[in-house]
């Protein structure tokens, strides 16, 4: 796997976190998420990046959408945790805090 | 759960996968439940079999010199969803089969702002009206219908257009037998292929693009009876069979889904 294809497969992983972690309170429409992701240095993402990682966790069914009003325009979908999605969320911040927490020792030995 | 029992279930959620690829698939899932992997880590057999099914989906196909090559061809229907994908950004998508690139009509409706990204789903697609999709499946077999019309007609000349200038000048004269027969053969099957019975996106994607197809040819049978009866005269409408297929196609997939999210919409706003 070319090193682009690794960073690509990370920030993925990142994204979906992200985006579960942003659902945790609140639902939210695709455009919300991505402009708040875009407000986070770092995390900001191209709709055509966001909706796909939406549509993928749709599917698992750790998210569930449901057609609300919206004051501009038509009805908007909005994006919501199921209880599954509350479990991932929950073990993958686990996880991540692991990794972080173990990759912040390692880099802290090299500086 | 015993690790047999894990992978047979597995392999009952594989139906979609190629026999090769899910073939791989399960020896590569029994290889780590050899290692000692407990089957529990994985997930649900139905969970890790979506995971697999996901994960060859986005594979990417073969290249030839930089060119996608579609081998498993138009009759899979996952290949035929790429021509209607709006949450898909990419507007050239790998050929539906053989090499080269196809459009993806879905990121041509949301870059034009007809559709959001999101706006296509399964319950846009519950909502669409029957009559709807029921006319959509009809267009395909409508325009067989026009096809052998125009091709009675066409017949009944001496000889028929069988070569064309890309302006709409008949370039050379054959038999109406020899020109009609593979037109109206091909408007039937295609017909045929269309109305058949899907499920999913596949409802209106496969009755959409056999309905392209049927309006290139009724449209090639028209401007043939047309030019059989008017021999000097050139047929101006003759470019327009290029973008014809495309045209029929947006029209069948965008117009469906615009009433499918309306019906939504209705409803959401009369709550």
């Amino acid at each position: 796997m070319a090193r682009a294809d690794h960073v690509v497969q990370l920030r993925k992983g990142v994204l979906e976190l992200a985006i579960l972690a942003l659902l945790r309170d609140e639902a939210r429409y695709g455009g919300e998420i991505v402009a708040d992701l875009a407000s986070r240095r770092g995390l900001d993402a191209s709709p055509g990046t966001v909706y796909p990682l939406l549509t993928r966790l749709r599917s698992a069914d750790l998210l569930s959408a449901t057609w609300q009003e919206s004051p501009v325009g038509p009805p908007r979908k909005y994006y919501s945790l199921t209880s599954a999605g509350h479990k991932a969320l929950s073990a993958m911040a686990g996880s991540w805090r692991e990794l972080s927490g173990a990759v912040d020792e390692l880099l802290e030995t090299i500086s | 759960m015993t690790n047999d029992d894990f992978v047979a279930a597995v392999k009952a959620h594989l139906s979609s996968l190629p026999a090769r690829e899910a073939d791989q698939a399960l020896a590569d899932l029994q290889a780590i439940l050899d290692e000692g992997v407990d089957p529990a880590d994985l997930g649900s057999p139905e969970q890790y079999a979506a995971y697999l099914t996901e994960y060859q989906a986005e594979q990417p196909g073969p290249k030839v010199f930089g060119v996608p090559v579609e081998l498993r061809g138009f009759t899979d229907p996952e290949v035929r969803a790429r021509i209607w994908d709006p949450a898909n950004p990419r507007i050239f998508v790998p050929h539906l089969a053989g090499a080269g690139w196809s459009i993806n009509l879905g990121a041509v409706a949301v870059k034009l702002g007809w559709l959001r990204p999101d706006d296509f789903d399964a319950d846009v697609l519950a909502a669409i009206p029957a009559p709807v999709i029921n006319g959509v499946r009809a267009v395909p077999t409508c325009l067989a219908v026009v096809t052998v019309a125009a091709s009675a007609v066409a017949a009944t000349a001496d000889s028929v257009p069988a070569k064309w200038t890309l302006t709409g000048k008949v370039k050379r004269w054959s038999s109406p037998r020899r020109t009609l027969l593979p037109l109206v053969g091909s408007a039937i099957a295609t017909a045929w292929w269309g109305a058949r019975p899907t499920k999913g996106p596949d409802q209106l994607v496969r009755p959409a693009l056999a309905g392209g197809v049927n309006m290139a040819i009724a449209g090639a049978a028209v401007l043939t009876a047309r030019a059989a009866h008017n021999p000097g005269k050139r047929q101006v409408a003759y470019p327009l069979l290029a973008v014809a297929p495309l045209v029929t196609q947006a029209a069948l997939l965008l117009g469906p889904v615009r009433a499918g999210l309306h019906a939504i919409w209705k409803t959401v706003e009369s709550s």
